[in-house]
Formats: C-alpha cells, sequence, structure tokens
C-alpha cells in the first residue's frame, strides 16, 4: 500500500512537481497550501507516513505548523522535512528544534526530494 | 517544451501563472510603498514573492532565473534586515526587476529567442543589484564577468530535463566499504527508521555482509521502546564514493555514530592514489579528502578535536586522532605523512610574492655588503692581540647583522595607505547609492603593518565603514536640524599606539542609541535587567552575536548586522574592538591590531627563572617594589592609588619570594597598572614570532620572541592584561 | 493504522496476534504484552501475518523478546510472517536469529 505523503506548501508549482516525483517514486501525495491547511488536511488523512513543509507561509508559518502537528500523538513521531534555503539557517535550527529533524534545502531538483522521502519512508 | 512529460508541462504552466501573480503582487506592494512608505508586512511580502519564485524555477531547472531572483532575493533580505533601506531608487530597481522576470517568463511561453534587448537588460539589472547590495562591483561574480549567455539561446531544451537521472556519469568501478552505525537513542522518536537508511542504503550498492548489532539492547524488562538501541556492522559494494554514503545518513549525522572505511583491501589503492597526487602544498587532511579517503566535515571534526587537545596542553598529531576517530586506517595516514614530507623538502619558495619598495631593497643591499666587508675586517682582527680593535670590528658585524634583520622585516611592511587606497571609491559608490553627501578623510599614512595582518583587517574594515555610513550618518535633512552640516564625514585614521597598531573608522552621525541597544539586549537575553553596564559595555553588545535579527527594522539593528563576524575577523588576527560614541556626535570604531611579524622596543622583565617581554611604548616607568603594600594589590605612586598586577598569579607561577621585587607602571590608554617582577632586565629590539598553537589561547600574551641565548620569551599582551585586571577588580568590587 | 493485539489462550501456551502496523507508535503497548505474556506463558506464539509494516522500533522490541525468552528458557515462536516483516528480517540478517521458519509465499522475495 502506497505511503501518504503531505506536502505542505503556498507554491502550487512546487507541490505539483513534487507531487509527480514522489508519484512517480511510488508514493501518494496529498497537497496543502499552508499550515492552517495542512492541519485540516492531517485530520482528514487516515494516515500520513511522512510530511515534507514549508518554513515560510502565509496564515501558518512551517514552524508553527511543525509544532502544532509534534503536540498531536498521532503524528508525534511522524517524519517531517523541512523545506530551508541557504540563508535560512537559524529557520533550519528552529524547525530542527520544532521536530522537524530532516531537511532539503531550496532550490532543490525534484530527484533530491525524492532521495530525501525515501531515506526516511519506505514507498 | 513539445517533448516535455505531459505532468511536468502542466506543472510548468502552474509555475508561469503562479508567478505573475506573485510579481503583480510585488509590484502592487512596492507601489504602495513608495507611496505610503516601507512596512515590515509588505517588505516580507514581496521577500516571499521572490523566495517562491526562486524556489520552483530551480526545479524546473530554469537556472537564469534562480540566479536572477536569488541576487533579488539578497537584496530584499537586506532591506528587510534593515541593513539597506527601502530607497526610491531600490524601489525602482526592484520594480524593474519584477519586469524583467515577467518578461523571461513571457518568452519562455511563447518561445521567442533572448535577443540582444533582453540580454543586456539582464546585465544592467544584474549589476544594479549588486551595487544596491553594496558589493564590489568588480570582477567578484561570474554572472556578471562571464554572463553565460550561451546558455539562453536554447530555452527549450532547458525544459525538459527531469525525471530522468543523468547516465552520462563516467562508469566507475564498484569498491568495497565498510560502514559501521550505532544510532543515536532519539532516531525513532525523531521520526527516522534505521530500516529505511539501509534500503536506501540498497539503492546505492549493494549491502554484501550485515550484522545487526543488540549488545546496547537492555532486557525486555527494563528497555524504553521508542529509545533506539540498534547499531549496524555493514559490507557493503557501491560504485558511490565516501561523501554519497555518508549523504545516506545526513539527517542523523548529528546524534549517531558513523564510519565509513574503505574495506581492507581498499587501502591500497588509496596509498596508490595518494603517491600519485599532483605535487602542491597540501596537507595531510586535505591529502585524505582529495583521495576520497575522508570529508572535509570529517576532517573539520577531527580539526577541532585537535584543537581541543591543545587546549588541554598535549598536542595530538592529526594522523593519530583521524585513526583514533576510526575517520580512517592508519595505513592510509602513513601513507599521505610520507607524501606530505616529499612535499615539504621540494616546495615552498614561489607561494607568495610580495610587491617591495625598491629603495627598501637597495638598502638591504648596500648593508650585506657592509657586512661583507665588516666581517672580512673581522676575520682579519681575530687573530690580532689587539683588543680593541677585535672589540670594535665584531660590535660593528653585530650593528649590522641587527640593520639587515630590521631591513628584511621592514619588505613585510606596508603602508596603511596601502590598505586604505580603495576606500575612497566604496565611500563614494556606497553614498551614491544611499543618496548621502559624505566625505572621506584619510590620515595617518605613513603608519606601517604587516602584510598579511593587512589583508585580514580590510574586509571588517570595510563592513564598518559600509555600515557607517549607512547607519551612522543621518540623511541630510536631519543633519541640519540638529545644526550639523549637511554632509557628513568618515575618517579613517591610523596610528601606532603602545606596541600595536589602531585603525580608526568615526563618523559624525548621531551616534549609537544607548537606550536601544540595552532594549534588544535584554530582548535577547544577553542581559538581565539589573545589570549595570557602562556604556562601553553596552556598546559592546552590539559585536555578540545573535544581536541582530532580520525580523525588526531599525538603525540600531541594521548595526548588529555581521558586526560580530567583524569582532570575529578582527580577533582572529588577535586584535580587539572598542566603541566610543556621543549621543548627536558621532562613533568612532577603533580598531587594535598587534604587530605580529613585526619588531617593536621590548622591555625584558624577569619573572622567577624565565624571561618576558613588555612592549617598551606600554611602559611609563620602573619602581621597586614597596615594603607596605598590603594585600588589597594597590601601591601609592605619587599620591594615586596604583593598581598591581602580579605576573605569576596571571601565569600560575609559585608565588614570587624574592624579597627584591620591581613594578614595571605600563599604560594603556588611559589605565595605568602596576606589573610585579621578579627583576629588570632591560631594553632589546625584539622581533615577534607569532604563537604556536600552545599559547594561542592564553590571555595576556600577544605573540613570542627568541632570546639571544635561545630561549622563547612571551611578550606580554598589555592592553588585554590591563582589560581583564579591571574587569575581575570590578566584578569583586561588586560582590565586596 | 494502529496495532490491535489479540490473544488467545490454551493449557499454557498463548497465542497473539498482531494486527495494523508494528511501528514507533505501537511499541510501548506490545512492550507491556510481551512482557506480561513471557512472564506468564511459557511458549508464546507471535502471529505476524497481518503485519502491514514494521519498521526499526518494532524489530527493536521483537528482538528484545525473544532475547528475554531465551534468557527465561521459555519458547517465543514468529508464525506467518508477513511480507513486511520477512523483508525487515532479511534485511538485518535476523532470520536465523529467530529461528522460525518462514514460509515463502509467491510475492515474497527469496
Amino acid at each position: 500500500m502506497a505511503k501518504n505523503i503531505l506536502v505542505v506548501d503556498d507554491s502550487a508549482s512546487l507541490r505539483q512537481v513534487v507531487s509527480i516525483a514522489l508519484k512517480g517514486g511510488g508514493y501518494n501525495v496529498i497537497e496543502a497550501c499552508d499550515g492552517v491547511d495542512g492541519l485540516a488536511k492531517l485530520a482528514a488523512a487516515d494516515k500520513i507516513h511522512l510530511i515534507i513543509s514549508d518554513v515560510n507561509m502565509p496564515n501558518m508559518d512551517g514552524i508553527t505548523f511543525v509544532k502544532t502537528l509534534k503536540q498531536k500523538p498521532e503524528y508525534k513521531f511522524t517524519p517531517v522535512i523541512m523545506l530551508t534555503t541557504e540563508a535560512e539557517e537559524e529557520k533550519k535550527r528552529e524547525g530542527q528544534a520544532a521536530g522537524a529533524k530532516a531537511w532539503v534545502i531550496k532550490p532543490f531538483q525534484p530527484q533530491q526530494m525524492l532521495a530525501a522521502v525515501s531515506k526516511l519512508v519506505l514507498p | 517544451m513539445m517533448d516535455m512529460d505531459p505532468q511536468m508541462a502542466a506543472a510548468l504552466q502552474t509555475f508561469f501563472e503562479e508567478s505573475r501573480d506573485l510579481l503583480q503582487d510585488m509590484e502592487s506592494a512596492l507601489l504602495f510603498m513608495e507611496e505610503q512608505g516601507a512596512d515590515l508586512e509588505r517588505i516580507n511580502a514581496v521577500f516571499r514573492a521572490a523566495h517562491t519564485i526562486k524556489g520552483s524555477a530551480g526545479l524546473f531547472g530554469l537556472e537564469e532565473v534562480v540566479r536572477f531572483t536569488h541576487r533579488l532575493e539578497n537584496l530584499l533580505d537586506q532591506i528587510r534586515s534593515g541593513t539597506k533601506t527601502l530607497s526610491p531608487g531600490n524601489i525602482t530597481l526592484l520594480l524593474s526587476c519584477g519586469d524583467h522576470i515577467n518578461d523571461y517568463l513571457d518568452r519562455l511561453v511563447s518561445a521567442t529567442p533572448l535577443d540582444q534587448h533582453f540580454l543586456s537588460e539582464d546585465l544592467r539589472l544584474l549589476a544594479a543589484l549588486q551595487s544596491a547590495l553594496g558589493e564590489n562591483s568588480s570582477a567578484t561574480d561570474p554572472s556578471l564577468t562571464e554572463p553565460s549567455l550561451t546558455v539562453y539561446d536554447d530555452v527549450e531544451s532547458r525544459t525538459e530535463f527531469i525525471h530522468e537521472v543523468s547516465s552520462d556519469a563516467p562508469v566507475k568501478s564498484a569498491a568495497n566499504w565498510h560502514i559501521s552505525l550505532r544510532f543515536g537513542q532519539d532516531t525513532f522518536r525523531d521520526g527516522m527508521d534505521p530500516l529505511s537508511f539501509l534500503r536506501y542504503l540498497q539503492q546505492i550498492g549493494e549491502i554484501t555482509g550485515l550484522v545487526t548489532l543488540t549488545d546496547a539492547l537492555p532486557a525486555l524488562s527494563m528497555m524504553d521502546a521508542e529509545t533506539c538501541y540498534l547499531g549496524f556492522e555493514i559490507a557493503f559494494r557501491s560504485v558511490a564514493d565516501k561523501a554519497s554514503i555518508l549523504d545516506v545518513f545526513d539527517f542523523v549525522k548529528d546524534n549517531s555514530i558513523i564510519h565509513v572505511l574503505p574495506a581492507h583491501g581498499q587501502i591500497a589503492a588509496y596509498l596508490k592514489m595518494i603517491q600519485q597526487l599532483p605535487e602542491g602544498d597540501q596537507h595531510l587532511g586535505e591529502i585524505l579528502v582529495a583521495v576520497g579517503s575522508l570529508t572535509p566535515e570529517e576532517l573539520q571534526k577531527a580539526l577541532a578535536l585537535q584543537e581541543g587537545s591543545d587546549q588541554t596542553g598535549q598536542h595530538l598529531p592529526l594522523g593519530e586522532i583521524l585513526v583514533e576517530q576510526k575517520m580512517v586506517q592508519e595505513p592510509v595516514v602513513q601513507g599521505a605523512l610520507e607524501k606530505q614530507q616529499q612535499q615539504r623538502e621540494s616546495k615552498n619558495a614561489e607561494r607568495q610574492l610580495l610587491r617591495v619598495r625598491a629603495h627598501d631593497l637597495d638598502h638591504l643591499v648596500d648593508l650585506v655588503g657592509e657586512l661583507v666587508i665588516a666581517s672580512a675586517a673581522n676575520r682579519l682582527f681575530a687573530g690580532r692581540e689587539d683588543l680593541e680593535s677585535r672589540l670594535e670590528s665584531s660590535s660593528q658585524v653585530a650593528r649590522l647583522v641587527e640593520e639587515i634583520r630590521d631591513g628584511a622585516l621592514r619588505l613585510r611592511m606596508i603602508d596603511v595607505a596601502e590598505l586604505f587606497q580603495r576606500f575612497p571609491r566604496v565611500v563614494r559608490d556606497t553614498a551614491r547609492t544611499l543618496n548621502k553627501d559624505i566625505r572621506l578623510e584619510i590620515s595617518g599614512e605613513g603608519t606601517e603593518l604587516d602584510k598579511s595582518m593587512a589583508e585580514k583587517i580590510s574586509d571588517p574594515l570595510m563592513h564598518l565603514v559600509r555600515n557607517a555610513m549607512d547607519h551612522g550618518i543621518e540623511p541630510a535633512e536631519q543633519r541640519l536640524a540638529a545644526g550639523k552640516p549637511a554632509q557628513g564625514s568618515i575618517i579613517l585614521h591610523a596610528r601606532h599606539d603602545s606596541g600595536g597598531i589602531v585603525i580608526e573608522v568615526s563618523d559624525d552621525g548621531g551616534g549609537l542609541n544607548r537606550e536601544k541597544i540595552r532594549r534588544k539586549a535584554l530582548e535577547k537575553g544577553l542581559i538581565s535587567a539589573d545589570q549595570l553596564l557602562t556604556d562601553p559595555e553596552i556598546y559592546a553588545l552590539i559585536f555578540a552575536p545573535g544581536f541582530s535579527t532580520a525580523d525588526t527594522i531599525s538603525d540600531i539593528s541594521g548595526r548588529g548586522v555581521g558586526m560580530d563576524v567583524v569582532r570575529q575577523n578582527i580577533e582572529s588576527v588577535r586584535g580587539r574592538i572598542d566603541i566610543d560614541s556621543t549621543p548627536g556626535r558621532g562613533t568612532t570604531m577603533r580598531i587594535h591590531l598587534p604587530l605580529t611579524l613585526s619588531i617593536i622596543d621590548g622591555f625584558l622583565v624577569r619573572l622567577a627563572q624565565d624571561t618576558y617581554v613588555i612592549p617598551a611604548e606600554a611602559v611609563e616607568e620602573c619602581l621597586e617594589y614597596p615594603q607596605t603594600v598590603g594585600s588589597v594589590g594597590y601601591m601609592e605612586l605619587r599620591d594615586q592609588p596604583l593598581p598591581l598586577l602580579d605576573l605569576s598569579a596571571v601565569f600560575k607561577k609559585a608565588e614570587l619570594s624574592e624579597t627584591r621585587r620591581n613594578v614595571v607602571v605600563v599604560r594603556h590608554g588611559m589605565e595605568r597598572i602596576g606589573v610585579v617582577v621578579s627583576g629588570i632586565l632591560g631594553n632589546q629590539q625584539t622581533v615577534i614570532k607569532p604563537l604556536g598553537k600552545l599559547f594561542e589561547r592564553v590571555p595576556g600574551v600577544s605573540a613570542a620572541t627568541i632570546l639571544g641565548n635561545g630561549d622563547v620569551a612571551p611578550i606580554l599582551d598589555i592592553p588585554t592584561l590591563i582589560q581583564r585586571h579591571y574587569a575581575i577588580s570590578a566584578k569583586s568590587a561588586l560582590v565586596h | 493504522m494502529s496495532l490491535d493485539i489479540q490473544q488467545e489462550s490454551s493449557s499454557g501456551k498463548l497465542q497473539m496476534r498482531l494486527l495494523g502496523d508494528l511501528d514507533i507508535y505501537a511499541v510501548a503497548a506490545l512492550r507491556e504484552a510481551l512482557l506480561k505474556a513471557i512472564t506468564q506463558f511459557h511458549e508464546v506464539e507471535l502471529i505476524l501475518e497481518d503485519v502491514c509494516e514494521i519498521d526499526g522500533a518494532g524489530l527493536q522490541v521483537l528482538i528484545a523478546a525473544k532475547t528475554e525468552s531465551l534468557y527465561r528458557g521459555s519458547r517465543l515462536l514468529l508464525s506467518a510472517h508477513s511480507v513486511a516483516v520477512v523483508q525487515a528480517l532479511q534485511l538485518c540478517r535476523l532470520d536465523s536469529f529467530f529461528g522460525d521458519p518462514i514460509v515463502l509465499t509467491k510475492e515474497m522475495p527469496g
């Protein structure tokens, strides 16, 4: 059974490309456009195996989103990949403190994202 | 674009639409701020737009967009953090950049070739962005000097990319590796699964053997099921290099123990590789990195360990650490060491060029000529009975040798004017960018400093000057209102002072805002609310790491950006920086540098059996140690209390037992202190040698010298000693 | 999917059937159940055909349980391994450690 990956980013095109790459790798993808939407999708989903979240988003940023989901017993051990840029070293640390222990640096190639996900969750 | 995967084509379409929307939002926000003034929320929105476009463009391999928006993002980031202002000029620039990205996307959609008009606009904007960033617009940036225009005429093929992993990598032969893994206790809780990493490993090679280690696993009744106790020893065969294998475990590397070693059969291959390395000056670590036996990260870790071992006083060779840490195997290190030895023997001469004044060199050659004559005379007199002639000729030789040494050392010194020469242009350009009228005054030419020091200090100095211009000097209206001339001025000044060099950057701007800094430091938890701080102490807070953050815009936070880096750079050459500031009158940043690799007049003192050197410039007078001094550490000097500093305490020596001791009164700036020593040996010209690793972190010692008898004598760092002494007594005064 | 544990005992022997994901979310409860089972019964059979997924944490608790039973001289049998369980055991070269016969079905990799 394909594993469910939640992709939270305010860029629709980014979500689309990530989704193509991950589906190509045998994963199932659910998209959300910001932290608030992300929490809603989590509540609606059966089980999410991995979460990919941008840092910089309107409505609810990635750090707040991760902190919130890590407080939920059903997601406290779920791996989170944070999307940061080179310049956001500080954000990366904040994200790690919040519970996002993996990261991918933007801009990235779709294959890099697939590789990062494959290290954490089997398709 | 036609050949593109239909899904990707659809995603690209989304990217076009999304980018147009974002660019539109960006434009509206910029126009609004042009009318109503900058606000953080809109600046953030503009930043996010550029940020999002950059991130997505990267996914489609649109490198030009990535590069361009990256530059744009840099400027926006600096505006966001307050380093740069959203000036009308910058608004115009940002608007043009938005138009340009739009133009590029339009051409991409309609498959219109990128013509000359587009390319020249591209170059113009990149240059404008660079100058808005205050970067040196000379040849440092490849995107300017080498605009890679050829890439542009190939819009279509660039969007095909993706999904196919490139298979044009040269075929490498598989190697055997040994991987040793001990996962950290929080691995499971962090959402990481060791089994997933192992499966991923199988994607880049073949696991030919594996042992699951359960030694650390407690009994079922004792274990915490959510804690990870697992370890693995793996034999792995792969074409991947060491860095790629380590990369698999990147997400767990901080808390786990991970070793990747070439399996035994590979060691011979590594040794061969080391032997075959091209000649060049490489350290052991670099050699091992070059053959792929060690990753740059591992090297850094080992060097950190080495530094740690230095602090405890036992210097461990790097090779030993590498083997100890299981980073590389012993024979490999041995091979690298041998290689390094070979290189040492054959190289070194041509590494660095130095520009030398012809006059200095001529002088030196003359002196050598004189020395040849003098030593011939010396030989002639040596056999004679005539003591006076012998003494005279040998003292002649000694004088010449000394002069030659001085002359040779002078060759390394450069006039500070050379360091300052790039600043008039920088100030002019920066002033123009900032739209301020600023004059630069330079004084102190003729002050000499070591060339390598000048190189290291150049960038921090640049930063300070730009900062002073950007945040120190107020806008003209504000200056006029304060009764100051509309034109601001920046003064760069250099001079010698107590055995060191002082370089000052002064502005006649608004001065630092004491209260703001204090508030900010409180907010950041750098100080506590009840802490009493002097003005210099408060000003020094702007050099604290993390003092400034990107999310506030104020002139003060702007000053904090990168200031900790400035301080680190200065400290790395054993310098110091301090600040004088008067509200409404201006600020002076003062860099104190030691004179490494130079000569000073030294004042030799004895402490028990050891000799120390005090820079003679710092010495005011010498006294006998008074009989009546109490234990409080003060003596009276012409009715003034003089704090005493017992060197034996500073360097943790046994307390001086001699009955006759001396006090050397030294001064730095306005402060004086009496240094208590066992005896005074007198003046001597002293050649400063940089400190070895062992001494590098001894506070109160700035360098060392070698005495006539071959002994090493530390040179005291008087400013630091005085500062420390005052700091310690201030503390104990508070306690009492 | 969370883990469900069904137990059935007869004449000193306990059969435990695990249903769902044998992962980090389940291991705390599973450890308790296994400890209790091993303490009370000298033969415990773990039926694994309904285990959808197993991760490192799940495997670790099985290893600890097996070690515990060996130490106590009781028996812990794994039976009817699901594909996920077989793959995990093979990946970690632990098939012989547990020593249980694994019935290979068609879709299982050898």
